[in-house]
């Protein structure tokens, strides 16, 4: 789908600025500096107000994403099964380090997502993994970049 | 004593047929054709039900306050965006029985003469989402939702909302701002969304696991119900328990239960481990030590110990406290807002200390400075982000947890 489909998805009132963002956000993987425009001119805003709001939100990237986004759940009850281990491993084993950018791999910190009895919890490319343990998370990430 | 999972089935969701079997939707039918809206009201007043999203407000006053209002445009929201981390009570309930919060969203709206509600998911409950989904198609197609509901000439229109992964979004007005299509940053109050909320309109907000508890206090009366739990903090609680204990899960319990008795319920504590200490209430809960674990978690005034959310984290002694003491402040200061500055800055100068105590290069400017912190992050910040960031560290230093401070 192209951005101007999904704008026309959405009716243009304040309230579907965010569903709109959102939904460019999943069908293309990121908003450019493109769709900022488009959004803009669609809802009667300027590109500063829909950056500002696109912006405040986790979930929106504004890069192109990487091959591989790696997020990985820091909260204490993650933490406790682990998670931090996971996450120095995985910067050891791959030589990144969290929060750095690189077009193959970006590997995140990520807040709660509800399923603390599976933890920990790590998110590839969007989609959510349970009781991971760090070898199982590096045999994902190697499958993922068809190592 | 259940009442919000007593027809769960485990793995299983209540769809519309399975929520008609178990006596659903009887309660509103009763409000509908035999009660009128300020009836309604009195009794949930009387039922001294409390919010369950962590401040406790009464929920009958919150509506009085609505529904006393003069105006041509209400709303109705209900509080579904859950991410306080060791949380999944409103998920799972959204997940299991998401026709119970649709049941207490629309006899809310009856109560309070809104015409428009909003459902507020939190974006990465794609499970719960659907099931809400369907669950609110099954409401119009039933006639429960839409145009003269049951033939009482009482219209409602119902939305789900998806976030897009922001904490701050589960304050009332933070959320307010993100349905308008604003950055989701907290308001300044007073004025209270009862008073101006959505669109500047009067609203009220509820919390999803309170407006389940709503259509079994009407079916069963306000008197019943304040009978359950403690006085002054009436009903039954959801408990995300998880950590060091046997048989980690979801629990309901009435709130007169001590932590010890709630722990006890989901196994006791897991053999071969010791407790450090109880966390209620997610990150931004008080930390209960040993001493303490005969108390009563509840939202009465005064508490010792505050129920807030509802999450339990059995920590045992095997953990090292300073990392998960890091692990708290990062989520603080990856979700602070940045609206005001102590919050945007202060998480971030706490983190930089909380990172040198665990790497060992804590010293005493770090002491003063962490003190000083604490006191701007709890007393200056624009909403309770910044004064929910420090409670947990509070008692630490409480309880001389750690030798440096």
């Amino acid at each position: 789908m192209t951005i101007q489909e999904i704008l026309l998805q959405h009716e243009p009132e304040k309230k579907n600025i965010l569903p709109a963002i959102k939904a460019i956000n999943q069908n293309l993987s990121w908003v450019s500096e493109e769709a900022i425009g488009k959004i803009a001119r669609y809802f009667g805003e300027s590109e500063a107000y829909i950056f500002s709001v696109a912006s405040f939100y986790d979930e929106i990237n504004f890069n192109k994403p990487a091959l591989l986004t790696l997020e990985i759940c820091d909260g204490a009850n993650c933490q406790i099964k682990d998670s931090d281990n996971i996450i120095k491993n995985v910067e050891t084993f791959f030589k990144i380090k969290v929060d750095s950018f690189n077009n193959q791999f970006v590997l995140k910190r990520m807040s709660c997502v509800g399923r603390c009895l599976e933890g920990p919890v790590v998110k590839i490319n969007g989609t959510i993994y349970t009781k991971m343990t760090t070898d199982k998370v590096i045999e994902l990430i190697q499958n993922y970049l068809g190592y | 004593m259940k009442i919000l999972t007593k027809d769960w089935v485990i793995g299983e969701s209540l769809n519309f047929q399975d929520y008609l079997k178990v006596g659903g939707y009887k309660a509103l039918r009763k409000v509908l054709k035999k009660m009128k809206s300020t009836e309604v009201v009195a009794e949930l007043k009387k039922s001294k039900l409390q919010g369950r999203g962590g401040a406790g407000f009464s929920l009958g006053s919150k509506w009085e306050i609505v529904a006393t209002k003069k105006c041509d445009q209400k709303y109705f929201i209900c509080n579904l965006d859950e991410s306080e981390p060791g949380n999944f009570k409103d998920k799972s309930l959204g997940e299991n029985s998401p026709h119970q919060i649709l049941e207490g969203m629309i006899i809310g709206a009856y109560a309070v003469g809104a015409s428009k509600a909003f459902l507020y998911i939190n974006g990465t409950f794609a499970m719960a989402g659907q099931k809400i989904e369907q669950a609110i198609e099954d409401c119009y197609q039933n006639n429960l939702l839409g145009k003269n509901i049951l033939a009482s000439k009482f219209d409602l229109e119902l939305e789900i909302f998806y976030g897009a992964g922001a904490y701050i979004c589960g304050e009332e007005s933070a959320l307010i701002n993100s349905l308008e299509g604003k950055r989701g940053e907290p308001r300044l109050k007073p004025p209270y969304p009862c008073d101006s909320g959505l669109f500047r309109k009067p609203t009220v907000v509820n919390n999803a696991e309170t407006l389940a508890n709503v259509a079994w206090i009407i079916e069963n009366g306000a008197v019943e119900f304040a009978k359950i739990g403690k006085p002054d903090s009436p009903g039954t609680k959801l408990f995300s328990v998880d950590g060091a204990v046997e048989r980690p899960g979801l629990y309901e319990l009435t709130m007169d239960n001590t932590i010890e008795q709630i722990i006890r319920t989901a196994g006791g504590v897991k053999e071969g481990f010791e407790i450090q200490f109880i966390q209620v209430g997610g990150s931004s809960g008080r930390i209960v030590p040993r001493f303490l674990l005969s108390e009563i978690p509840s939202y009465s005034r005064g508490a010792v110990i505050p129920i807030g959310s509802g999450a339990i984290l059995a920590v045992s002694a095997n953990e090292d406290l300073k990392k998960i003491l890091l692990s708290w402040i990062n989520f603080f200061q990856r979700e602070s807002c940045g609206k005001c500055v102590p919050c945007r800055e202060g998480t971030f100068r706490l983190k930089s200390i909380i990172e040198r105590l665990v790497s060992g290069d804590f010293d005493q400017n770090d002491r003063q400075d962490l003190h000083k912190l604490i006191w701007t992050l709890d007393n200056t910040t624009f909403c309770p982000l910044g004064k929910f960031s420090v409670v947990a560290l509070k008692d630490v230093i409480r309880y001389k947890m750690i030798k440096e401070f």
